[in-house]
């Protein structure tokens, strides 16, 4: 098959801001009094974008919010038009922009099947021999009669999700629906989209889960500001999304990240985490440690001495956003009778670091214990983490075999004759 | 593959004639679902439900009765003032719902506009359909009036030509609700207008009164309202009524279709930024 399914060329997208009843009105003022109206403000979303996606193929679109993903996809799927260039898409689209799209709250499932189904293109009668694979896809065979309202927000993922799947489209087009879910489901739904790919279509996945875009996709996009910043195999495309967030971090002379941000949603003492460092063993500081190594954190608070019984706590998460481990002041013993300062610098230091090698980031966080949290930095610094080696015998273990490292003996012995 | 030979291309679109007839008709499913849900999630969770329906126009006409029949003594063209007034009622009814909720049509579809593409034009175009079902249900209701009245009704074949009359009545709402719909998205006003500008429209419409009240002079003005002709026919079809002009009725029905054609054009216009503008 030699014509890519899409094909995207110099494809642009510019928003007007401000409010437009407004401007209008505005303008009609500056004309009468026979002024030339200033151009309003614009915004581009999207920025000379080309790409194209073989048939059969699972590409993946990654980037900040903010960057343009949703944006694209939109414009694949025909809800808005591009300002500038083309997308070409050959073949049946169907999409899943959103949780229970075009659900009516009012409607019973089944008659919400019919309505969605119809609205993505389907006819009435091709419904009618999906339907039954549609509800037990869902798992809902016992509420179809019941109206969507009623209906837990995973309920409603899994009923979009069935149709769209059973559409038979040629291109699917997915932007964040796993966010919701129980596990149980987001698997179901991945191995739904492994078999759309597998079938010859071709599915265009928006995920802020690099799990699951490293596992499902063989290429992704990476959308910096509109614009394309990487595009390639899915591991290097996912390594520069990483590597690019560092750069966003300022650091002072001392090597600690300045921690003005906090993430929604907003902790109630965000003035508690100034900065934070990461310490290699030999005293520096580092953005990397090397497997069984010591990690010392070092976390800069401005006033914990207002609270004497807060614990500071550290938690190491995997690219794919898992809590691999937890540390914090209190599992040390606390600080004990130490004299108070309203400038501190907490060292928590972590003891053989047992993480094979990849990148990980580090969350920062201040709470009373059973109270209530204080502060949190989220992905507060990044953390490499180099193979050393451990095991003695040369062996390079990866993050990809396993997050944990551990260590042991192996033998091997004769065994009996199988029958 | 069979579903490979569709094929989609996104640019930015320019022209204007671009009516896109095909789209609409290949999805006609969808407009066939709406209209559906139209219906049952108006009167979901009401006690009386569907019977709102004949209820609404039927208290509207008990107390126009009152009203404009009563104190008022509006000739009524020698049938029973009642019946005269419902015949009218019953396709501004048609018209006046539509309109209002075609108006809204876009703005109560904006989830779905944002997230998924289908043509645009089905969302105010499934009203035209859904309040056609309440005009039937109506219907019967004149024709038990008719019979409680015992009026010498003309049960003949003209009866069955009032469905004609619909077809201008259909054009004109849907030709207005895409204008109005249209605009609402940018200018929310439209909302607070159209109730006001209905209202003015029923008193420029024959629907209480006949014609003929007016100097002969300003007739003409009163016909050229596509409405006009609409309230003519049903009350010539159903109550055999004569009309007070045909040629100039003609006229009016043009001026509907031909604002039909404009809305098209001007919502497929609209369309093109509609998600974005939402």
């Amino acid at each position: 098959m030699s014509t890519p399914v899409i094909e995207v060329a110099q494809l642009g997208k510019t928003f007007q801001l401000g409010e437009i009843h407004r401007d209008w009105t505005r303008r009609a003022a500056d004309r009468l009094r026979g002024r030339r109206s200033p151009p309003a403000p614009t915004l581009q979303a999207l920025r000379e974008v080309s790409f194209t996606v073989p048939q059969g193929e699972v590409f993946g679109i990654i980037g900040a919010n903010g960057a343009g993903k949703s944006t694209l996809l939109k414009i694949l799927a025909g809800i808005t038009d591009p300002t500038t260039g083309k997308a070409t898409l050959r073949g049946r689209i169907a999409s899943l922009l959103e949780v229970g799209t075009g659900f009516h709250p009012e409607l019973t499932g089944r008659e919400n099947v019919f309505l969605n189904g119809t609205l993505l293109g389907l006819r009435r009668h091709e419904i009618v021999e999906e339907y039954d694979r549609i509800v037990e896809f869902a798992g809902l065979e016992t509420f179809m009669d019941t109206p969507v309202k009623r209906y837990s927000s995973g309920m409603q993922v899994r009923l979009a999700f069935a149709v769209a799947a059973h559409l038979r489209p040629a291109i699917l087009l997915i932007d964040e629906v796993l966010a919701v879910g129980d596990v149980t489901f987001q698997r179901k739904c991945l191995g739904a989209m492994k078999e759309v790919a597998g079938g010859g279509r071709t599915v265009l996945f928006v995920s802020h889960n690099m799990a699951a875009v490293s596992s499902l996709c063989q290429r992704a996009l990476m959308l910096r500001q509109g614009q394309v910043a990487a595009i390639g195999p899915t591991d290097e495309v996912i390594q520069t999304y990483i590597h690019s967030t560092e750069e966003q971090q300022t650091r002072d002379a001392l090597g600690f990240v300045l921690l003005p941000e906090r993430k929604i949603p907003r902790p109630p003492e965000p003035g508690l985490i100034c900065a934070a460092r990461v310490v290699s063993a030999v005293g520096q500081p580092a953005a990397s440690v090397r497997t069984g190594d010591s990690l010392r954190v070092d976390v800069r608070v401005a006033g914990l001495d207002r609270f004497p019984a807060a614990v500071v706590g550290l938690t190491v998460r995997s690219v794919f956003d898992q809590k691999v481990f937890h540390f914090n002041s209190a599992m040390a013993g606390g600080f004990r009778a130490a004299k108070r300062h309203p400038h501190e610098i907490v060292r928590l230091e972590v003891a053989d670091v047992p993480l094979m090698s990849g990148a990980y980031s580090v969350d920062v966080l201040v709470f009373e214990p059973g109270v209530r949290l204080l502060d949190r930095v989220d992905g507060a610094l990044p953390l490499d983490v180099i193979d050393s080696d451990i095991y003695g015998f040369g062996y390079r273990g990866e993050a990809r075999e396993g997050l944990i490292a551990v260590r042991g003996a192996c033998a091997i012995a004769p065994s009996p004759e199988s029958p | 593959m069979a579903a490979r030979d569709v094929m989609y291309v996104r640019r930015p679109r320019t022209g204007w004639f671009d009516l896109a007839l095909d789209e609409l008709w290949a999805y006609r499913d969808l407009l066939y679902t709406l209209m559906w849900r139209n219906l049952t999630v108006r009167y979901k969770q009401s006690a009386i439900g569907i019977a709102w329906v004949i209820l609404k126009p039927v208290l509207q006409m008990l107390v126009f009765s009152v009203l404009f029949g009563r104190l008022a003594n509006l000739p009524s063209d020698n049938v029973p003032y009642p019946i005269f007034l419902y015949a009218g009622l019953l396709p501004w009814t048609y018209f006046a719902t539509t309109i209002t909720s075609g108006t809204g049509s876009l703005l109560a579809g904006s989830n779905m506009i944002s997230k998924v593409y289908f043509p645009r034009m089905i969302l105010p175009l499934s009203y035209l359909f859904t309040s056609l079902i309440d005009l039937a249900l109506s219907l019967s209701v004149l024709l038990g009036m008719m019979v409680w009245y015992r009026a010498d009704m003309v049960f003949g074949p003209q009866m069955a030509l009032f469905p004609l009359f619909l077809v201008p009545a259909i054009a004109l709402a849907g030709g207005l609700s895409l204008w109005l719909s249209a605009i609402a998205v940018r200018y929310r006003d439209i909302h607070h207008l159209v109730p006001f500008l209905l209202q003015i429209g029923m008193f420029v419409t024959p629907v209480v009164y006949a014609v003929n009240l007016l100097p002969e002079s300003y007739q003409w003005l009163l016909q050229l309202n596509p409405m006009t002709g609409v309230v003519e026919g049903f009350r010539w079809a159903l109550l055999g009524k004569s009309v007070s002009g045909w040629g100039i009725m003609g006229a009016g029905f043009g001026l509907a279709f031909l604002i039909l054609l404009t809305g098209m054009i001007f919502f497929r216009r609209v369309e093109r930024t509609v998600a974005d503008v939402i």
